[in-house]
């Protein structure tokens, strides 16, 4: 498998901690996932504010994180999370369910950081919020502390920001396929209908952002 | 290749610390109730953000907010503008005091005014009060103020008395 395979690949997942749940369970389980979700759409539309609530609360961890990732300042993200919702709360009579709820509201995230950042232009302010203390504990990361860096006494804090750094040195485009697939695990046909473009381009795109983070980031990859 | 192999999966553990990466506590306990408060707020009234606009303003506001150089160059087109009409203001005045003084000059010149007239300061005085006289009249629409002979117009606004700057001594001609 030569480099480019290898980078274009997506990465073996981890070992799940549990055994995998037999297939018809997993599709009993994703559909009244999306059964309930346009339960809760369609209760949206009529007015129903309970359901959009549920609705919010159902995604405002994965499209935050979305955008902080994006933004790399916690105020900022705060703001276009809370302004993708209530957009999406007004633009309710317009989805079409063509996509699911959670693709259009991603979408929409999306769209408000990109034009976020274009007014933002290179005035670049992180904001980085805090690790969690689970953090100290994965061995990927320990190993990554300990032994992979030259500069051994460099910690976690330290590496959090670098990475944001060499992660807003990104284009947007690139900053974004990065932080769908390798930092929120979405898939490539996902991420494709979310940036509205082919999965070739997606593949692509996250090929050439990897390149750059590893030039970006060599001392600390080494 | 190896190398290369290895540096994109210590890339991979790198970006896990972005998975890490969590707001303050509680923060997401309050988030929704937040975006119900501000769509609630937005329902009565103003909009959902906070600003009570138009939607079409805020989407132009967010246009000349991507684009700088427009209302950047239509400020400046503004300033232009305004610092015309203070130029063009500035200098009318002067002109018709300059005209005024020319008069007020040419009727020293002929005699028509006593030396004390003949004093700039004294010829503007006698200037400011003449208006201040004609424009009473105009106010008052007192025919009795005619006192230059001037043929008053009738108007929708009562007889007005064109101005016509008046020097306190008789006019040239009128001997």
């Amino acid at each position: 498998m030569n480099l480019n395979t290898a980078l274009m690949t997506e990465p073996a997942p981890d070992a799940p901690a549990e055994p995998l749940p037999t297939p018809r369970v997993v599709r009993a389980a994703v559909t009244d996932d999306v059964t309930d979700e346009q339960a809760l759409v369609r209760r949206a539309r009529q007015g129903d504010m309970g359901a959009y609530d549920d609705l919010v609360r159902r995604y405002q961890e994965r499209i935050y994180a979305t955008i902080y990732h994006m933004t790399s300042n916690h105020e900022d993200a705060n703001d276009l999370a809370q302004e993708t919702f209530i957009k999406a709360y007004q633009a309710l009579k317009s989805f079409k369910g063509g996509s699911s709820f959670y693709t259009w509201i991603y979408r929409i995230a999306v769209n408000k950081t990109i034009n976020f950042l274009k007014q933002r232009k290179n005035r670049i302010h992180m904001s980085l919020n805090d690790l969690d203390f689970n953090a100290e504990h994965d061995p990927d990361l320990v190993a990554l502390v300990s032994d992979q860096t030259p500069r051994r006494e460099v910690n976690l804090a330290e590496l959090q920001e670098k990475l944001n750094e060499a992660m807003q040195k990104l284009s947007d485009s690139h900053r974004l396929v990065v932080t769908l697939h390798d930092v929120q695990g979405l898939a490539h046909d996902e991420i494709a209908e979310i940036m509205d473009c082919n999965i070739g381009t997606v593949r692509s795109r996250l090929f050439y952002a990897r390149q750059q983070l590893q030039a970006l980031l060599a001392d600390y990859l080494k | 290749m190896n190398d290369e192999r290895e540096n994109f999966d210590t890339l991979r553990r790198l970006l896990k610390v972005k998975r890490y990466e969590q707001p303050p506590p509680r923060y997401f306990n309050e988030f929704s109730g937040q975006v119900l408060a501000r769509i609630s707020a937005g329902e009565q009234g103003g909009t959902a953000s906070g600003l009570n606009v138009n939607s079409w303003v805020e989407s132009l506001l967010n246009r000349f907010g991507a684009r700088p150089a427009v209302p950047a160059a239509l400020g400046g087109a503004l300033c232009a503008l305004l610092m015309a009409g203070v130029v063009f203001m500035d200098t009318a005045p002067d002109q018709n005091m300059d005209s005024l003084w020319t008069l007020g000059a040419a009727e020293v010149g002929n005699g028509a005014i006593t030396p004390a007239g003949s004093d700039s300061v004294a010829i503007n005085d006698r200037l400011r009060m003449e208006r201040s006289s004609l424009a009473s009249a105009i106010v008052g629409g007192n025919s009795n103020t005619n006192v230059a002979g001037i043929a008053l117009e009738d108007s929708l606004f009562g007889r007005i008395q064109p101005f016509s700057p008046k020097l306190a001594s008789d006019p040239v001609g009128s001997r």
